[in-house]
């Protein structure tokens, strides 16, 4: 297994290497060759062609794109030195960088931002696995029922609406509706250390907007997981040696059909992690997704840079964990 | 039209005679739709303990006062930054007027303008306790010549203070680097400075009142880092700075109102908010969470809630803005470099249809003329394009015009408009139809958002290239004179190879003189007159098509009282001064 799992991180070495060529090569390639500048983002309104030299220095764009890259990596591995004009500024490794647009390291930023998308994920993924592997099994054990129905018709509107949309009217009832229902007005990001009750509560309608998707998702996919185990030859086996119902459901039904669902768990918290950018978005939680929103909108690249190769590092993280837990829960995967 | 201006230019005189006055009390006050216009809406002078809650959509592009451009982060700056020369804190045509702020009086000049002297009022601190001298003027405004580490801020003095060669580049380059100092400026005590200008400058208290000569500690200053702590010489102290999230400010305890007069602080403290859309913002307004909105307009959709609403339009102000909103079109790119296509243009345009994409009456005036409402050297009566009474097009006398540029069935040309904004696309898209309707084929083109007018439309080179013939505009002044409005738009030295905003690359000797002469005059009736010259030149030869003078829906919330849109600063509140009623 050992060896299994150092091949699989070299591997993963290999496409945060080529991710970080990409996100470079289109974030700095692109714009020098329309010959629009970064720089001209940082100059002000009426500026000089020295001013924009100047600006392009700072941000080490007038060096050739291979020098540039070098530097990037180099950061990463033994971090970077930066000059406010008074101090240096030390950006230990792995340096993702320096924004300067707002005068601080890239690592720094993801730190600060980390939390917040850390706490949205997880919040939502706890709701939306109780939600959604709930109404799938017992959807799968009543099929046809009322409930099997009203379950699904729920499930298809929780996939076919977009997050902004869910978020959008969740806000326009509890935060914005009448003074009777403003249950969570102001809905802003607090930190858990700064007050845990009202962490939870400025959160709950993000996770139960980023739950409703997810838990529509993983109700449908439980449910025909659920079908399908729930009619193969061991279950009926299992009933037949006279097992409660329950047991039968709970140790051979749902350990079976739910075996899939780590896979995408895995993903989708990787993805997640990366920043939930709709709905940070819509409730204005300053998380990894809205810092890439601004930098994309500022052209802020080392920042573009840093959460680019920060979700990807979580994917790939999320990739290995799910490979490595699946053959444990699976015996019929192999580490080969 | 001379009657206009004299009008105009009284206001403004009357205006500045008033601004000794240390109080807006006597200022008229108002209720209900457009209170906080020309007047103080709910005046008070009652000290809260309670929080000034204000929103935005975006971060300012730097809180160092060195680096920032945007409006109403200049606005939001006066809450801890002082440098020699202020806005009045008044409503109305008053707050259009730069006033002494650290000064005592304004900039004595000799007689070509080129030395200035200013006397520092006695008493003034730091808000670490310590005094804040002649020297911090000085280093606050050398630090500024690090273009490299601090970009972003307004540049009018750069070469004013210290020889520039023809890129731009100024013999002296920082205190970072260049530790001598900056000769051109002398500190004879603590209290006296003097600059010493390489040209006649007579606008000098003006780039006195922008942040980037604002005075600045050079013991706390930490350079590029400077904006996340900026040291305070006003009100409030920058207390807590969460980029892109919020930034709270506190009361400065070492702050004196004797020694400020035109911050009256009404609040223990403010605090701005910081969301990641303007709808967002607009729905906390409505619900009362927030007290007033810093750097925009409402969106449509609270728009249209507050113009049917009569209760949510008693709490809304709609102030012009300094910015006129207009078309280029461009000498450099045929047949437009024929007068009389140009004038087609400004014939066939549909101002009406372009307005109502601005939001209507509330988003702004027809313009007839280039120079905003609230700008000395605006001719109300002009329209020396009419383009019919309900101003949607003279589709008659466009036909005649194109018959005199020998394009009688029309032409074909390019209307370029920056991406990422879904309202100026849809004003392209209807300049386009409204031209076609003379036979004037725009094929629409989408250029870069955020340096379309510094790299696409800003490039002549590429105007030409791509033959862009007609360009989506706007411009509104850096102070409220007619030089900041004209210099960078009709003055033929400043067309730039990039960031050329110069586009319809207008180098008349009669408005090329009147800006000279701007520089050289501190009479407001003669800059007046001079700015209107300006604007016939460049309305005669047709590359600049006004079609609206900006305006902004502010709402202010149930708790904001001592509230009044500052004309200076683009009309935004004057937040220094503003209070609440509990």
């Amino acid at each position: 297994m050992g060896r299994y799992v150092v091949r699989r991180l070299i591997g993963a070495c290999g496409v945060l290497v080529l991710v970080s060529i990409v996100t470079f090569a289109i974030f700095q390639v692109i714009p020098a060759a329309s010959g629009a500048s970064p720089a001209f983002l940082y100059v002000g309104k009426v500026s000089s062609p020295a001013q924009v030299e100047a600006v392009e220095r700072r941000l080490g764009l007038d060096q050739p794109l291979v020098v540039q890259y070098g530097q990037f990596v180099k950061g990463v591995v033994v971090g970077r030195d930066y000059t406010n004009g008074v101090d240096t500024v030390r950006c230990g490794p792995p340096c993702l960088g320096y924004s300067f647009r707002v005068n601080e390291p890239v690592t720094k930023l993801i730190g600060e931002r980390l939390g917040v998308t850390v706490s949205l994920t997880l919040g939502a993924l706890v709701l939306w696995l109780v939600m959604g592997i709930a109404i799938g099994v017992v959807s799968a054990l009543r099929k046809g029922s009322v409930f099997d129905r009203a379950g699904m018709m729920l499930a298809l509107g929780g996939v076919s609406l977009p997050v902004y949309f869910t978020g959008f009217v969740l806000l326009l009832i509890f935060s914005y509706g009448p003074p009777w229902l403003r249950l969570f007005p102001d809905v802003q990001y607090v930190p858990f250390l700064e007050n845990p009750l009202s962490w939870a509560h400025n959160l709950v309608l993000p996770w139960v907007t980023l739950a409703l998707l997810y838990a529509a998702l993983y109700a449908r996919l439980t449910r025909a997981s659920m079908l399908e185990t729930m009619n193969e030859d061991y279950i009926r086996t299992a009933r037949a040696k006279g097992l409660p119902e329950r047991t039968v459901v709970r140790k051979h039904g749902m350990r079976a059909a739910l075996t899939p669902l780590v896979t995408l768990v895995g993903l989708d918290v990787g993805a997640l992690l990366g920043g939930a950018v709709l709905t940070e978005a819509t409730f204005s939680f300053p998380g990894l997704g809205l810092l890439a929103y601004d930098a994309i909108d500022d052209q802020d690249l080392p920042v573009i840079l840093g959460v680019t190769l920060v979700a990807a590092v979580f994917i790939v993280i999320a990739n290995i964990v799910v490979d490595i837990v699946y053959a444990y829960l699976d015996p019929r995967v192999s580490y080969a | 039209v001379r009657v206009a201006a004299v009008i105009a230019v009284g206001a403004l005189a009357l205006a500045a005679c008033g601004s000794g006055d240390d109080s807006n009390d006597a200022a008229p006050s108002a209720t209900g739709f457009n209170a906080a216009v020309g007047s103080v809406y709910a005046p008070t002078t009652t000290q809260s303990s309670g929080t000034l809650q204000l929103g935005s959509s975006s971060d300012c592009d730097s809180w160092d006062p060195a680096s920032t451009y945007l409006q109403f982060c200049w606005n939001l700056q006066r809450l801890f930054s002082r440098g020699l020369m202020g806005y009045d804190g008044k409503p109305g045509e008053a707050g259009n007027v730069v006033v002494p702020d650290l000064a005592t009086e304004p900039g004595k000049a000799n007689d070509d303008f080129t030395e200035w002297t200013y006397t520092l009022r006695e008493g003034l601190k730091w808000d670490d306790g310590s005094p804040l001298t002649a020297a911090d003027v000085k280093y606050g405004i050398e630090r500024t010549f690090d273009q490299e580490l601090l970009a972003g801020g307004p540049t009018y003095h750069l070469c004013r203070l210290s020889p520039c060669d023809d890129e731009g580049v100024t013999d002296y380059a920082g205190p970072y680097k260049d530790e001598g100092g900056l000769d051109s400026i002398s500190t004879p005590d603590d209290t006296t400075i003097v600059f010493k200008l390489t040209e006649p400058f007579a606008q000098w208290d003006y780039v006195m009142a922008f942040p980037s000569a604002s005075a600045v500690p050079e013991d706390r200053d930490t350079g590029a880092d400077y904006g996340k702590k900026p040291a305070s010489s006003g009100p409030y102290v920058f207390d807590e700075y969460r980029a892109d999230r919020s930034v709270t400010f506190t009361r400065n305890e070492n702050w004196s109102p004797d020694t400020d007069p035109i911050r009256r602080p009404l609040v223990a403290g403010v605090k701005l908010n910081i969301f990641s859309s303007a709808d967002d913002v607009d729905q906390r307004l409505e619900a009362g969470t927030l007290d007033a909105p810093v750097d925009g307009t409402v969106q449509p959709a609270f728009q249209s809630k507050i113009v049917s609403n009569p209760d949510l339009k008693a709490q809304a102000d709609n102030p012009v803005t300094s910015f006129t909103r207009y078309l280029i079109a461009s000498p450099d790119v045929a047949p437009l470099d024929n007068v009389h296509c140009r004038r087609a243009v400004q014939y066939a345009v549909n101002k009406t249809a372009l307005q109502r994409l601005r939001g209507g009456t509330y988003g702004g005036e027809i313009a007839n003329v280039m120079t905003p409402s609230n700008l000395p050297g605006h001719d109300a009566e002009a329209n020396p394009y009419p383009n019919g009474d309900d101003n949607t097009g003279n589709l008659e006398q466009a036909r005649a015009e194109l018959e005199e540029c020998g394009q009688a069935d029309g032409f074909k040309t390019k209307l370029a408009y920056p991406g990422g904004d879904e309202r100026t696309e849809n004003v392209a898209t209807a300049a386009a139809q409204a031209l076609e309707r003379v036979g004037i084929d725009a094929e629409l083109v989408k250029g870069p958002g955020r340096t379309f007018y510094a790299t696409f439309v800003g490039s002549p080179e590429n105007v030409k290239e791509q033959g862009l013939g007609i360009q989506i505009m706007s411009w509104g002044p850096d102070a409220a004179t007619p030089y900041f409005f004209w210099d960078q738009i009709a003055y033929g030295k400043n067309i730039k190879p990039v960031a050329n905003y110069n586009q319809s690359m207008l180098d008349d000797p009669r408005s090329n003189e009147a800006i000279e002469e701007m520089t050289r005059t501190t009479d407001n009736d003669r800059l007046a007159e001079l700015g209107q010259t300006v604007d016939e030149v460049a309305m005669e030869a047709a590359g600049m098509v006004p079609y609206v003078f900006d305006k902004s829906l502010f709402f202010r919330g149930e708790r904001v009282a001592n509230a009044y849109t500052l004309s200076g600063l683009n009309g935004y509140y004057d937040f220094v001064n503003m209070g609440l009623n509990e």
